[in-house]
């Protein structure tokens, strides 16, 4: 594109811009440069022209628009990480400087000044005052849309009860449901009148009356970019899905209101439903003979989500428990989920259970009338397992038993004895009714204001409820019909039920069970009362009792999308892969530990050493982690440990360790790790800068303990050793050493460089080993020393990586030996390669050569498959793949073949005097061996792990 | 709004809709994926608590709704136990908060998979009130076999990569099946003689202990008698006011109670009774008296009928081989593709030292 041509496209531009701004200033709204109306073709011809523009050095003023356009499109791509880096590297003959910034700067300004462009907001906005224009101006960038889907996701019933109002209202919902937004997603999310409208874009997309906002054909390019995500696509599906049949619902009940005149500023139904389901719950549970109390708070984010100003009160206000421990919340501790508190003290009634340490009259009455402390005697229902639920109402159940709290005593009877709480200011009584009534129990409930209540069971039918529920409340989804069951006795003729005061009769017609369908209800809150008729004692009357009688509200709300209860405090699910972790693999990165529980919540880990006696010898924080924690964030996390000269000393001192997971007041999880102790083994300390070397000997035998040694340069020929129980001072850089009595044996690497060392220094200390071997008794040799290699402990910095150095060439050596030197650099070449693609095919190529190379490729592509934690299982697969080949048929020499290039390091041990007849059977199966070969390096260190109980 | 009776037909089919069941016959409505779904939604809103809190609640639920069965607590019970089995619910040692619970609590494990193999996803965990319907892409198509959930690959899907995406935590095969080190008879016997101790003074037996005899026909349940006058090693049980049952390792001498250990042993993160049966599994097999499993073929499948339980480890194992089916006069058993018979027979004879017989 010529300059010329830039200049006929800034006119157009101008034109197009003019047209729409004057469209939206009536409507008040900002435009944004990304709602330019050029195609993708058009796009990258504007970029190439312009590229070509600043080459030749002409001025960027006469075609400013042009540069917005560009810049913005720059900013539509923006990965959060660097804006201005790609920007230069892509406009090559752009002067990096900060006068071309400011003039980008000035270019936007004129945008917003012309044509009454979006301005950029916020604090990231103004920590990045250049970027946050082209970032503002590209809507919304492609690294917040798959957050924007995720949010439209996970609070999809809420938001979809919304989409019909006011954008700024919607927008601000969308903002109050995302969690742990990045703080470029919450600089997006603050212009709540825009995200409200891209929110309606995404969830109704065919919908005709919202291109108010964005261009209709912006709105199509944010959510065709947005659905070129596979994740970000089934959110948004299934988040459309939700909010079309709610939208249905909303119509046909704004009709309805219509036709009942009902008020339109009528309280909203979806909060009532969520303010009801925020009062606090106490329970009891029986410790050892003595009760205690609990308080559970359900989660606020429910109504937070459902009203702005509770959101933003308890996003910024800290909070106490009354009669708990005496400790200030965090910000936000109402929003992480159901939170359980241990009750000390019981409140006075008519006081708040919460109490918050900012004042805002308005919202902080709001929260006390839905948490207040209700006049006491309160009644629990004592359950089988020992814990106490509070009842409402005055009726008890034969058969059953209660406590009652009370702030005064009562005078204990045969039915009524005082127990001991662990709660000061109250008294607690238990209360056991008799199956049977008797004079004394119903002077005793008539006492305490109680009464018997006839048989009369009501439940859901067929499907539990959404909460925990109490007796005189019943949470319920919008989606699915309520069926009630109801038992009553025989002689029970009908029963009449109510709800929000229309109501039904139902004969009985003999049954003792009926089950009565009341349809979907509407999101809010329901009163429902059911009473049964009996006949009287002639047999003709009606009878109906107050006894006889169940009432209770129902709560319909959407339901909780997110994976922690509402009503219960989140625990945090820990599981470790492999299940029994070893401190060593723990240390070393092979075991994982991964943490399941509210997403964004931090916890740390400790790792405990152990001694024999149980006590601590050494507690190290590893680190801290985000929830949820994955196998990627463990292993980065164990990379970045350090190895300290301490911890490797209380590490040969140990013999257990723990893993301790602390979520602070989610409470903490140990896992117990397993640590092998040889019976000999040898023990590491340093003393003045000098490593030392220990034997410990915990055998019971006569025989002398044997000691070796072997060089890092020369990893597989002794250089020294020793009998008795030495203890030697680690000399020469350190090396392996190796100790072993009647049949027990124990090595460790130690890496002891002196204080200074030279470049050439550390070349010389590589590893150095022949090409080859010539025989069968120096590979079996060979076999042993990467058996001590790779079992022993580390110690000293950088003894992982020395030790890695040595098995590198030793697995070289050994496969050139078996499988030619050509095979063995080949190996080598892949396992050091970045572009693993064409090392793997050069592998796979050689694996066979010069027969059909459909072969090593199905073995290529299978290779996950075939590996699995059976020998037995392995073989017989790999034995399928070489079967028809006439590679080899006999199964064994399969095992033989998978043995060696899988686990060598097991190789000798588990052959024994066979070695060396085996190694020779292996050399005349070259082919096999390679193609176990492959299949060991394409798994990796997985593979090593899947196979560890070969 | 109107309210109608509706038949407990209706309601069942109501309940399977809304917790994502295919529809099926009346007559076969409420099976045990139906158990299994109503379980996981109590456990939802009432974990962490006791098992028979879910038990309880769940069959308060079903109430009435098939009049003719009598046996619904018990197939409540079993469908439970699969799930814990499953990791569906999972035990304090899995958890934070653990001080503040006994053993035996459970706690709802999150929405998790592992595969199986590459284009099967055994599910696990309880989802949220959504359930797994409301996870994207899974609407429809999670496979409900009794406790048992899976998901199968469409062809070209990369289905572990989509579960992960969907937000689901992914174990591996074996981090999920937690299977012990494995070791012989003799060893394990061996290594929890070496655990028993002298009885103190306040080891008593009490009228609630029950030892484990095989006899009777070689009926579980009904191997579980009073240890009076009794001599030997046994696996014993003792019920508990609140909770699990407490399992021990004892020796006995005349009805005299000489060494014990408690189960599970320290540091064990296993459940006590999936140790005390291992433990009886190889006092079988050491005795000459190995307990059996009976395996029949029926067309491409083979059954196996299991007269004494297995531990939770060797349940899962068992589903990778196939898949579990009501019980058929027996303790469990499990229906196997014929390909993986041999497999899943020598697991049993070497990992639980059990005996196969076939008929």
């Amino acid at each position: 594109m010529k300059s010329t041509s830039l200049e006929g496209l800034q006119a157009k531009l101008e034109c197009h811009f003019e047209r729409l701004a004057s469209l939206r200033r009536g409507v008040g709204l900002p435009l944004f440069a990304l709602e330019h109306g050029l195609d993708k073709d058009q796009t990258a011809e504007l970029a190439v022209g312009l590229r070509r523009h600043i080459a030749l050095g002409n001025r960027l003023n006469p075609i400013w628009l042009i540069c917005v356009v560009y810049a913005t499109e720059m900013g539509y791509n923006f990965d959060g990480e660097e804006y201005w880096q790609s920007f230069e590297r892509r406009t090559p003959q752009w002067r990096q400087d900060n006068s071309h910034r400011n003039l980008l700067r000035s270019f936007f300004e004129r945008f917003e000044s012309k044509f009454g462009g979006a301005v950029p907001s916020g604090p990231w906005a103004r920590q990045f005052s250049i970027i946050a224009w082209p970032v503002t101006h590209a809507v919304l960038p492609k690294d917040l849309q798959s957050q924007m889907a995720r949010t439209l996701f996970e609070s999809r019933h809420e938001i979809a009860e919304a989409v019909n109002r006011p954008p700024s209202v919607l927008g601000s919902l969308v903002a109050r449901c995302a969690e742990w937004p990045s703080s470029r997603f919450r600089n997006f999310l603050e212009q709540e009148e825009l995200t409200g409208h891209i929110a309606r874009a995404l969830l109704l997309p065919d919908d005709d009356d919202i291109d108010a906002v964005l261009t209709t054909k912006t709105q199509v390019r944010i959510v065709a970019d947005l659905e070129a995500s596979w994740e970000a696509k089934s959110w948004l599906r299934e988040a459309r899905k939700v909010a079309s049949e709610v939208r249905i619902r909303l119509m046909f009940r704004r009709a309805a209101d219509v036709l009942k005149a009902r008020r339109p500023d009528a309280p909203d139904a979806w909060e009532v439903a969520e303010v009801a389901s925020v009062t606090p719950k106490l329970l009891l549970r029986n410790h050892g003979g003595n009760w205690q109390a609990f308080i559970e708070i359900p989660t606020f984010s429910g109504w937070a989500r459902a009203n702005q100003r509770i959101d933003g009160f308890v996003r910024r206000s800290r909070c106490k428990v009354a009669g708990g421990e005496d400790i200030w919340r965090s910000k936000r501790w109402l929003l992480f989920g159901a939170q359980q508190c241990r009750v000390l003290d019981w409140p006075a009634s008519g006081a708040s259970w919460l109490k918050f340490e900012e004042w805002e009259e308005e919202t902080v009455r709001m929260i006390d009338d839905e948490c207040r402390v209700p006049p006491r005697p309160w009644l629990f229902r004592v359950d089988e397992d020992g814990s106490a639920f509070q009842a409402k109402g005055k009726g008890v159940r034969p058969g059953s038993k209660y406590l009652i709290i009370h702030s005064s005593q009562y005078e204990a009877n045969e039915h009524l004895t005082q127990v001991s709480i662990e709660v000061k200011g109250g008294f607690a009584y238990l209360l056991s009714v008799p199956a049977q009534p008797t004079d004394s129990s119903s002077r005793c409930l008539s006492l305490l204001g109680l009464a018997a209540a006839r048989s009369l069971k009501v439940w859901s039918a067929g499907l539990p409820p959404l909460g925990y529920g109490c007796e005189d409340q019943l949470e319920w989804s919008e989606q699915h019909p309520l069926t009630l069951g109801v038992e009553h006795d025989e002689t029970c003729e009908s029963f009449t039920l109510q709800l929000d005061g229309k109501g039904s009769t139902f004969p009985t017609g003999g049954r003792t069970v009926s089950f009565v369908s009341l349809g979907k209800l509407a999101v809010g809150v329901h009163q429902l009362t059911v009473a049964a008729s009996y006949r009287a004692a002639d047999g003709k009357t009606k009878v109906r009792t107050q006894a006889s009688q169940r009432a209770f509200s129902v709560v319909v709300r959407a339901p909780f999308s997110g994976t922690s209860s509402r009503v219960h405090a989140p625990v945090l699910v820990v599981a470790t892969d492999p299940h029994e972790p070893s401190l060593d693999t723990i240390m070393s990165g092979a075991a994982a530990c991964t943490v399941h529980g509210p997403r964004g919540r931090m916890v740390d880990f400790h790792l405990r050493l152990l001694s024999g006696s149980g006590d601590t010898i050494h507690d190290e924080l590893l680190g801290t982690l985000a929830l949820p924690v994955n196998q990627a964030d463990w292993c980065e996390m164990v990379k970045r440990r350090d190895n300290a000269d301490v911890v490797n000393e209380a590490y040969f001192k140990a013999n257990a360790g723990l893993l301790v997971v602390d979520a602070h007041d989610l409470g903490k999880a140990s896992v117990a790790l397993r640590h092998a102790l040889s019976p000999v083994r040898w023990h590491v300390s340093r003393v003045s800068k000098r490593v030392r070397l220990s034997v410990v000997d915990d055998t019971d035998h006569t025989h002398p303990v044997q000691a070796y040694r072997a060089t890092f340069q020369n990893p597989s020929c002794r250089s020294g050793s020793w009998d008795g129980l030495p203890e030697i001072e680690v000399e020469g850089g350190g090396g392996l050493y190796v100790v072993s009595v009647n049949g027990h044996r124990s090595s460790v690497v130690v890496n002891a460089p002196p204080g200074k060392m030279s470049l050439d220094d550390w070349k010389h200390s590589a590893p150095m080993l022949s090409k080859h071997l010539d025989c069968g008794q120096e590979v079996a040799d060979l076999l042993y020393w990467i058996r001590d290699w790779t079992d022993a402990r580390l110690a000293g910095p950088f003894a992982e990586h020395r030790r890695n150095s040595v098995l590198r060439e030793m697995h070289r050596q050994l496969f050139a030996t078996m499988c030619g030197v050509a095979w063995a650099d080949l190996e080598l070449r892949f396992s050091d390669s970045s572009d693993t693609r064409e090392a793997r095919e050069l592998l796979e190529s050689a694996v066979w050569r010069g027969h059909n190379p459909s072969f090593a490729i199905g073995i290529g592509r299978n290779a996950q498959s075939i590996l699995s934690s059976s020998l037995d299982e392995t073989s017989e697969k790999l034995l399928q793949h070489v079967g028809p080949y006439s590679i080899c048929n006999d199964k064994w020499i399969c095992d033989l073949a998978l043995r060696m290039a899988v686990t060598p390091h097991r190789f000798a041990d588990w052959a024994g005097s066979q070695t060396c007849a085996h190694i020779d059977e292996l050399v005349n199966h070259k082919t096999l061996l390679k193609t176990a070969r492959l299949l060991a390096l394409l798994n990796g260190q997985g593979g090593q792990l899947v196979a560890r109980n070969w | 709004m109107s309210m109608t009776l509706l038949q407990p037909d209706s309601v069942v089919a109501e309940a399977r809709k809304a917790l994502s069941l295919p529809t099926v016959a009346a007559s076969l409505a409420i099976d045990d994926a139906l158990l299994a779904q109503v379980l996981r939604a109590v456990a939802w809103s009432h974990c962490p608590c006791q098992p028979f809190i879910l038990l309880r609640e769940a069959e308060r639920h079903l109430r009435g709704l098939d009049p003719q069965a009598t046996d619904l607590a018990d197939r409540l019970a079993t469908v439970l136990e699969s799930m814990v089995a499953t990791g569906d619910l999972v035990e304090p040692g899995q958890v934070t908060q653990a001080e503040a619970f006994s053993r035996g609590i459970l706690f709802p494990a999150p929405p998790s998979f592992a595969m199986l193999s590459d284009d099967v996803a055994q599910l696990f965990g309880v989802a949220n009130e959504d359930g797994w319907g409301g996870l994207p892409d899974l609407h429809g198509r999670v496979d409900y076999d009794g406790a048992s959930r899976r998901v199968l690959a469409r062809p070209g899907e990369e289905l572990a990569a989509k579960l992960l995406a969907t937000g689901l935590r992914e174990l591996s095969v074996e981090a999920w099946l937690r299977e012990p080190t494995t070791v012989s008879a003799r060893d394990f016997l061996a290594a929890a003689l070496k655990r028993l101790k002298p009885a103190g003074p306040a080891d008593t037996l009490g009228s609630e202990m029950e030892v484990f005899e095989p006899g009777a026909g070689g009926i579980y349940s009904k191997s579980w008698v009073a240890p009076s006058g009794k001599t030997g090693k046994f696996i014993a049980r003792r019920a508990k006011a609140f909770g699990a049952n407490q399992w021990m390792f004892i020796a006995m001498d005349s009805g005299r109670l000489v060494q014990l250990a408690h189960l599970p042993a320290p540091g064990s993160s296993g459940r006590a009774c999936d140790e005390a049966w291992r433990l009886q599994l190889a006092l079988g097999a050491l005795d000459g008296r190995p307990q059996s499993f009976v395996l029949t073929r029926q067309g491409q499948v083979d059954h196996f009928d299991l007269a004494f339980p297995i531990p939770q480890w060797a349940h899962r194992r068992m589903l990778v081989f196939g898949r579990q089916v009501p019980s058929r006069k027996c303790v469990c058993s499990y229906e196997v593709q014929g390909n993986l018979t041999a497999e899943a027979s020598n697991f049993l004879e070497h990992r639980l030292w059990m005996k196969k017989t076939t008929s």
